[in-house]
C-alpha cells in the first residue's frame, strides 16, 4: 500500500468492493438521503464528510446490513446487501466494550462467536495486543483504562477477525486533540499492515479526513447526497504531522470547505 | 461515555451504600477510620446507656425491657436450645423462600424481557398484581398451602420474587441496542447475545434486586410465623408479647436483626466478587 501507484483513490476504485446506486433512505416522513451513488474500492480509505442529519451513519448502516435502503441496490462484492454483513467490522464513537471482559477477552469476542478454536484465539489475540500496543493492559478491565487505551480495544477487536471493511462513525471525535493525532497515527499504520481491509470513516472534522484518506467524499443537502469525491494525493505512507504543510493541503481544505457551503477558507486552511 | 455508563443507575446507588463507600465517605483511612470506629462505638453504648437506665429506673420500662434483661434471655435461649431452633426455623424458611423467589422472578424478567412483545402484552396485569398489598395474601397462603413451613416460604418467595423480576426486566430495558447491534455484526446470534451480553450485563440488575429483597425474604418468614405456627423467630416473639414478656420480644427482635445484618454483608461481599469488574468509579 505503500507503494506509488496504489496510493492514489482512483486506483482502487475501480475494483468497487462496495457500491450504492441510487440509494434512498427515509425514515417515515422523513427522507435523509436521495439519490446517492458511491463507490469504495477494496483496500481503500475513504472518509465521509458532511453536515449533521444528512446520513452519513445511515450509509454504514446501510453497508452494515443494521439499516435497509429505502430504494436503490447496496451491494457488497457485487451481491445485494440482505441481513447482516458479517464481514463489516463497526467502530462507533463510543467504545462500547463489554465492562465485565479484560481487553484480552473483549478482543477475544468475536472469535468466539465466529467457532475459533482455542490455540487460534489465544495466538490471535496476543497478536492484536501487540499490534495495538496493550501487551501490558491484556489482564486489565475498560474501567482501568484510559479513554485511548479504550478505544485501541474496540478497534483491536474489530481488526482481530480481519473485516474487509471498517466502517467507523466519529470513532475518535471524544478524545482530546493529542491524543486523536495518536490515534490516527496508529489507525493508518494497522491499517497498512492489514492491507486488504478498506475503511469508510465518517467524521465532521476535515483536517482529519484529509489526513487519513485516499478519498473524501462530501454529502450534503437535505436529503443527502454526493456533492464532491475528492482523491487526496498525499504519498503513504504519512506521517501524521506532516500533512497540513503538504503543498497541496490548503488545496483540498478550501476545496472540501466551500462543498460545505462556506465561501471564504478559514484559519485552519493555512 | 464510557463502559461504566452501562451499570444500572439502582445498582450504583446500591453500591454507593454499601459499607466501604460510607466508610470511605465517613472518615476515609487510617486515622479517619478509627476514630468513626470509636465515635460508632460510643453511640451504641450510649444508646445501651440510656436504654438500660430508662428500663431500671421508669416506670416505662416494662414496656422497652433494658439491654441486660434482653441479653440474658438470649443467654436462657441459646442454653435451652430454643434460639438455635428458632434460627433453624426462620433462617430456613428466609433463605428458601429468598432462593426460589430469585429463581421465578429472575427467570420471569429475563423471559419477559428477551421477548419484548410478551412483556410489553403482560405488564398491566403485572403492574396491577404489584399493586396489592402483597402482606395481605398472607392469609390465603395459608388456606393454599397449610401451615407447615410452606406458607411461609411461599411468602418469602412471592415478596423476593416481585422485586427480583422488576429488577432484571427493568435492566432487559436499559440494554444498550448499539453494543447488541455490534455484537451481532461480529458473528453473534440470538442465544449468543443473551449468553455473552444480556446475562452479564443483568448480573449487576440481579444484584441490586438482591439487595433489596433480602429483607423482604426475612419479612415475609416472620410475618408468616405471627400468623400461623408453632417455631421460629416470628412465633417466639408473638408469642412472648402475647405475654406481656418484653424481654422475649426484644430478644426476638435482636437475633433477627443479627440474621439479616449477617445475610446483607455476606450479599455484598458476594457482589463485589462477581461485579468487581464494574470498578469503583461508579
Amino acid at each position: 500500500m505503500a507503494t506509488p501507484e496504489t496510493t492514489i483513490g482512483s486506483t482502487r476504485r475501480t475494483e468497487g468492493l462496495i457500491r450504492l446506486a441510487g440509494v434512498s433512505k427515509a425514515f417515515g416522513d422523513r427522507l435523509v438521503m436521495a439519490g446517492l451513488d458511491l463507490t469504495i474500492g477494496e483496500g481503500e480509505f475513504v472518509c465521509v464528510v458532511g453536515p449533521s442529519g444528512g446520513g452519513k451513519s445511515t450509509l454504514l448502516n446501510m453497508i452494515s446490513g443494521l439499516d435497509e435502503a429505502t430504494t436503490g441496490v447496496v451491494s457488497f462484492r457485487g451481491r445485494a446487501v440482505s441481513g447482516l454483513n458479517n464481514e463489516v467490522g463497526y467502530i462507533t464513537q463510543r467504545d462500547l466494550l463489554l465492562p465485565w471482559r479484560t481487553a484480552a477477552n473483549n478482543i477475544r469476542l468475536p472469535l468466539e462467536l465466529r467457532g475459533w478454536s482455542r490455540t487460534a484465539m489465544a495466538e490471535r489475540v496476543r497478536e492484536i495486543l501487540a499490534m495495538t500496543g496493550l501487551d501490558h493492559a491484556a489482564d486489565s478491565y475498560p474501567y482501568e483504562l484510559s479513554g485511548g487505551m479504550r478505544k485501541r480495544v474496540s478497534i483491536g477487536r474489530v481488526l482481530a477477525y480481519s473485516p474487509s471493511v471498517l466502517l467507523m462513525d466519529e470513532p475518535f471525535a471524544s478524545l482530546d486533540a493529542q491524543l486523536r493525532l495518536q490515534m490516527h497515527e496508529e489507525l493508518l499504520r494497522m491499517w497498512q499492515d492489514s492491507r486488504v481491509t478498506s475503511v469508510v470513516f465518517v467524521t465532521h472534522d476535515l483536517v482529519e479526513a484529509i489526513t487519513l484518506a485516499d478519498r473524501v467524499v462530501v454529502i450534503a443537502g437535505q436529503p443527502g447526497r454526493v456533492d464532491l469525491e475528492l482523491p487526496i494525493e498525499i504519498d503513504r505512507p504519512r506521517r501524521v504531522v506532516d500533512v497540513q504543510s503538504h503543498p497541496r493541503y490548503a488545496d483540498y481544505f478550501q476545496r472540501l470547505w466551500s462543498a460545505l457551503g462556506h465561501d471564504q477558507p478559514t484559519g485552519g486552511a493555512q | 461515555m464510557t463502559s461504566t455508563s452501562e451499570m444500572p443507575a439502582e445498582a450504583a446507588e446500591a453500591r454507593l451504600s454499601s459499607p466501604q463507600e460510607s466508610r470511605r465517605r465517613a472518615g476515609g483511612d487510617g486515622r479517619g477510620a478509627l476514630a468513626t470506629a470509636l465515635i460508632r462505638l460510643a453511640i451504641l453504648a450510649g444508646i445501651l446507656v440510656v436504654w438500660q437506665v430508662v428500663g431500671d429506673l421508669t416506670t416505662f420500662g416494662r414496656w422497652v425491657s433494658d439491654p441486660l434483661s434482653v441479653a440474658a434471655r438470649v443467654g436462657d435461649w441459646a442454653r435451652s436450645g430454643l434460639l438455635w431452633e428458632g434460627t433453624r426455623v426462620t433462617l430456613s424458611t428466609t433463605l428458601l423462600g429468598f432462593a426460589l423467589g430469585t429463581v421465578v422472578g429472575g427467570l420471569a424478567g429475563v423471559l419477559l424481557g428477551v421477548t419484548r412483545r410478551l412483556g410489553a402484552l403482560l405488564e398491566p396485569f403485572i403492574l396491577a398484581l404489584y399493586s396489592i398489598p402483597k402482606i395481605a395474601l398472607a392469609p390465603l397462603f395459608l388456606l393454599w398451602f397449610g401451615i407447615g413451613q410452606l406458607p411461609k416460604i411461599m411468602l418469602a418467595a412471592m415478596l423476593v420474587g416481585f422485586l427480583i423480576f422488576f429488577n432484571v426486566y427493568q435492566g432487559t430495558k436499559t440494554i444498550d441496542g448499539q453494543l447488541i447491534a455490534i455484537v451481532r455484526l461480529m458473528g453473534a446470534g440470538r442465544v449468543a447475545v443473551i449468553r455473552k451480553v444480556a446475562l452479564p450485563y443483568l448480573s449487576a440488575w440481579l444484584f441490586a434486586g438482591l439487595k433489596m429483597g433480602l429483607p423482604y425474604a426475612l419479612i415475609g418468614a416472620v410475618v408468616g410465623e405471627f400468623m400461623a405456627s408453632t417455631a421460629g423467630l416470628g412465633y417466639m416473639v408473638k408469642n412472648a408479647s402475647s405475654m406481656f414478656d418484653t424481654d422475649g420480644v426484644f430478644a426476638g427482635l435482636i437475633v433477627l436483626m443479627t440474621i439479616s445484618t449477617v445475610l446483607f454483608l455476606l450479599l455484598t461481599a458476594a457482589e463485589k466478587r462477581v461485579l468487581h469488574w464494574a470498578g469503583r468509579g461508579i
